[in-house]
């Protein structure tokens, strides 16, 4: 089968079609250097500002790429971030934006290198596995901008960016507990990276503190999609008597295990995971986590047109956004935070506590409906009914101590917060949570 | 009135040419539909596809950037398929080498790279090797069918893998004053173990010489070598071959120890030339997009360099579709599949040719 036609057939080929580029090679874009002279209010003088910039014809215009690890088609992950892209690129006529689906890590540099290589000016990389190839490409080319998803290292022209989740799933434990029968709630997680520890964890806390004797029991996949594994893994928690489950995984495999088994006669609750998944669940998705990636990608690159981010000023630049700034959203579908089927249950459990608004209102022993409102509103998310307001402060944070872990140690004093960065590594267990042994 | 498919008895090189060109135009009138579809000029899109892949830096440098592993695996490939054993399992011994080089890389201090590099290169080509070998001797020994075990000892290793990068090799990696852990990745591998790179490229120029060395020396040790005899008698006539007193375990183990080093090798350039850590998505089918590469290049090393050369400017190429079009992933996949399949329906057509019976 060897043959030197085949070779001598392809060198040729590819004579021509180097031939071919350089007749068709496309026209570069100009430099020019502006010089301004600005005189500022109030101020007698001027001041004189040169500008260096390259301008494409049609004036001022910025070209983001954004690259996806998964297919956009996930309903997941990758989804989100490609319909937060389309709206920010439908939104501004200044923006012209492009996405590269399905990307290895091993592939990611190489495809920020084509990009770069055909104009585009702001890269997105949006998953973890993309932080040391986003690094190294962002070190090559300090004229670009880089922005990574959920990572922690960063450059004078890279930042990072991550819509959290804890708030929400801590919302979320506050009904679980409320509705669980059996006491027994279930977990299906992706992967134990501190991500979904901490999120396991706020969800437990949540269940505790509506159900002091129940408990979360954790199931790992091992895979970010995987429809067939978190479906073996619902079913077995359920067969333990498991009778709510929330979950880590791009599929809607667990709403879908649960509204099985809701249609067979057997009650099983679940919570939404990332897109809207109401329409597998209809009877049985009581609330869950919802993303708008969109609020975060519409400020990044509103800034980076109006000049406030540069080349230069993003080595400190770490948007982690969570319910204030309503970068996440809690409900099974948009703009419906709990499913009304199960309000009036909820409405039906007390909690013993007592609970103050940034008001003042003080409530005393709220049932579990109230509950979850106040604490949106503590958070910085009110939901007046119909939408959701934003107010800029938080006066609650789930991760307030005293907490203790699995082996009954106490990890966080009364009164105090985990900061930030311990939340960020986070590698043990909360109290009333039943999962696999976690490294240091 | 019937057709038959009768084989050739001689390749006329002028059909070889004909057929081939001639299925590369039939595939790309095919894709064309796909674009059309998509309310694109299907010329323009073919123009831009090689202009970019082959015409300009970037293009030209990523190619060659997949091509290092590719030629590694197909040259491996290529010389056992010729014993006529279905080796399916190369991802699995790419994976053995890389796993071999990083604890090397991890452990081994700063020496001369003239020791350090050979050394990493040397425990993945072993490594590759060893998990060649058990498919072989259980297909020489119990006849165990080896497109079975070969893939079966893939997917070992990669839950092993798995484990390993979700548990005892998870990193803690500090940057500035704080340090993050937990993360579902192992530590990068120091510095002085990274293999140089070409300036201003991806290139990790020693895996892409020990790839072209590679190559020549499969040619070599198949048409000049009494163990390449061996292996081609034993591919070409089993039972002829052991008249002969030729020993099937020793020809077979032999080509899947060069085939599964080779493939070791191909992990060690990943590793320690791109990734320089391993996540979760570590591999990228480099193993098994050689099986193809390999049955179209055959073992001629100029053909088998140009082959995949050619495969790695077709994933350039669909990279570039995506970001120029906008195409979604599904369509990118389909325009490869059917450059191969009808590349590959082609090679059909040069072994036999058809003729009309009444």
């Amino acid at each position: 089968m060897t043959s030197t036609q085949w070779a001598a057939l392809s060198i040729i080929l590819l004579l021509v079609g180097v031939a071919l580029g350089y007749l068709f090679a496309p026209t570069t874009t100009v430099t020019v250097t502006q010089t301004k002279t600005v005189g500022q209010a109030g101020q007698a003088g001027t001041t004189t500002v040169t500008v260096t910039k390259t301008i494409s014809p049609e004036g001022k215009k910025i070209k983001a790429a954004f690259i996806y690890v998964g297919p956009i088609g996930d309903i997941g992950w990758t989804y989100a971030h490609h319909q937060a892209k389309e709206m920010v690129d439908k939104k501004y006529d200044w923006l012209e934006t492009t996405h590269v689906e399905s990307v290895a890590p091993a592939d990611a540099a190489g495809v920020i290198e084509q990009l770069i290589s055909q104009g585009y000016d702001v890269i997105f990389t949006t998953s973890f596995d993309f932080m040391d190839p986003t690094l190294e490409e962002a070190k090559k080319h300090p004229d670009k901008i880089f922005w990574h998803c959920a990572g922690y290292k960063r450059a004078p022209n890279m930042g990072t960016y991550f819509a959290d989740f804890y708030q929400i799933y801590y919302l979320n434990g506050l009904m679980a507990g409320a509705l669980s029968k059996t006491k027994k709630i279930g977990y299906v997680a992706a992967h134990l990276i501190p991500e979904v520890v901490r999120h396991i964890n706020a969800f437990a806390l949540g269940v505790k503190e509506v159900c002091a004797d129940c408990k979360v029991y954790v199931r790992e996949i091992g895979a970010w999609y995987d429809p067939t594994k978190a479906r073996q893994a619902a079913e077995s928690l359920i067969s333990e008597g498991v009778d709510v489950l929330a979950f880590t995984e791009d599929s809607p495999a667990v709403v879908q295990v649960a509204q099985e088994h809701y249609q067979k006669g057997e009650r099983v609750l679940a919570f939404g995971h990332y897109s809207p998944m109401e329409k597998f669940g209809k009877d049985v998705c009581v609330s869950g986590q919802l993303v708008h990636w969109e609020k975060i990608y519409d400020d990044i690159l509103s800034k980076i047109y109006a000049g406030s981010y540069s080349t230069d000023n993003l080595e400190d630049v770490d948007y982690w956004w969570k319910l204030k700034e309503g970068s996440v959203e809690l409900g099974c579908t948009f703009n419906q935070p709990i499913n009304p089927k199960f309000v009036n249950e909820l409405k039906s459990v007390k909690v013993q506590e007592t609970v103050q608004l940034p008001n003042g209102t003080i409530l005393e022993n709220p049932d579990v409906y109230t509950l979850v409102m106040a604490r949106l509103i503590q958070m910085g998310a009110i939901w007046t009914g119909s939408k959701w307001i934003y107010a800029n402060d938080e006066t609650f944070d789930p991760f307030t101590g005293p907490i203790y872990d699995n082996n009954g140690n106490l990890k966080v004093l009364p009164g105090q917060r985990i900061g930030h960065d311990e939340l960020w590594s986070m590698q043990w267990w909360v109290e009333n949570v039943v999962g696999p042994p976690l490294g240091g | 009135m019937r057709i038959r498919a009768v084989r050739r008895l001689e390749v006329s090189k002028r059909n070889l040419v004909t057929v081939r060109i001639l299925s590369v135009i039939v595939a790309l009138l095919t894709a064309s539909l796909v674009f059309l579809a998509y309310g694109l000029n299907p010329l323009e899109v073919y123009r831009s596809i090689f202009l970019n892949a082959f015409a300009t830096e970037i293009g030209l440098t990523e190619s060659v950037v997949r091509m290092i592993p590719l030629l590694l695996v197909s040259s491996g490939l290529a010389l056992v398929f010729r014993t006529g054993f279905w080796n399916i399992g190369a991802e699995g011994q790419l994976l053995a080498g890389a796993m071999a080089s990083y604890l090397l890389a991890v452990e081994l201090p700063e020496l001369s790279p003239l020791i350090l590099l050979p050394a990493l290169f040397a425990v993945g080509f072993v490594a590759g090797a060893i998990w060649g070998i058990p498919p072989a001797v259980l297909k020489a020994k119990l006849n165990v069918n080896e497109v079975i075990s070969t893939l079966m000892l893939y997917y070992v290793l990669y839950w092993v893998f798995q484990h390993l990068i979700h548990g005892p090799w998870k990193a803690r990696e500090k940057v500035g004053k704080l340090t993050y852990g937990g993360f579902a990745h192992t530590e990068v591998i120091p510095e002085h173990s990274q293999l140089p790179l070409l300036p201003g490229t991806r290139i990790h120029w020693p895996t892409l010489i020990i790839a072209v060395v590679a190559s020549v020396l499969v040619y070599f040790l198949l048409t000049r070598t009494p163990w390449g005899y061996e292996m081609r008698v034993v591919g070409s006539n089993p039972d002829a071959a052991k008249a002969a007193g030729i020993s099937y375990l020793k020809a077979v183990t032999l080509a899947m120890m060069v085939s599964g080093g080779l493939a070791g090798l191909a992990g060690v350039g990943e590793l320690c030339g791109i990734q320089k850590r391993f996540t979760p998505e570590f591999l990228s089918g480099y193993g098994f997009s050689g099986i193809i590469t390999a049955w179209l290049g055959g073992t001629n090393p100029i053909s088998l360099i140009i082959t995949n050369f050619l495969y790695g400017g077709l994933l350039v190429g669909g990279e570039y579709i995506m970001i120029t079009y906008r195409l979604p992933i599904g369509v990118v996949d389909m325009f490869n599949g059917i450059i191969l399949f009808f590349v590959l329906a082609g090679e059909f057509f040069i072994k036999y040719e058809l003729r009309r019976e009444k």
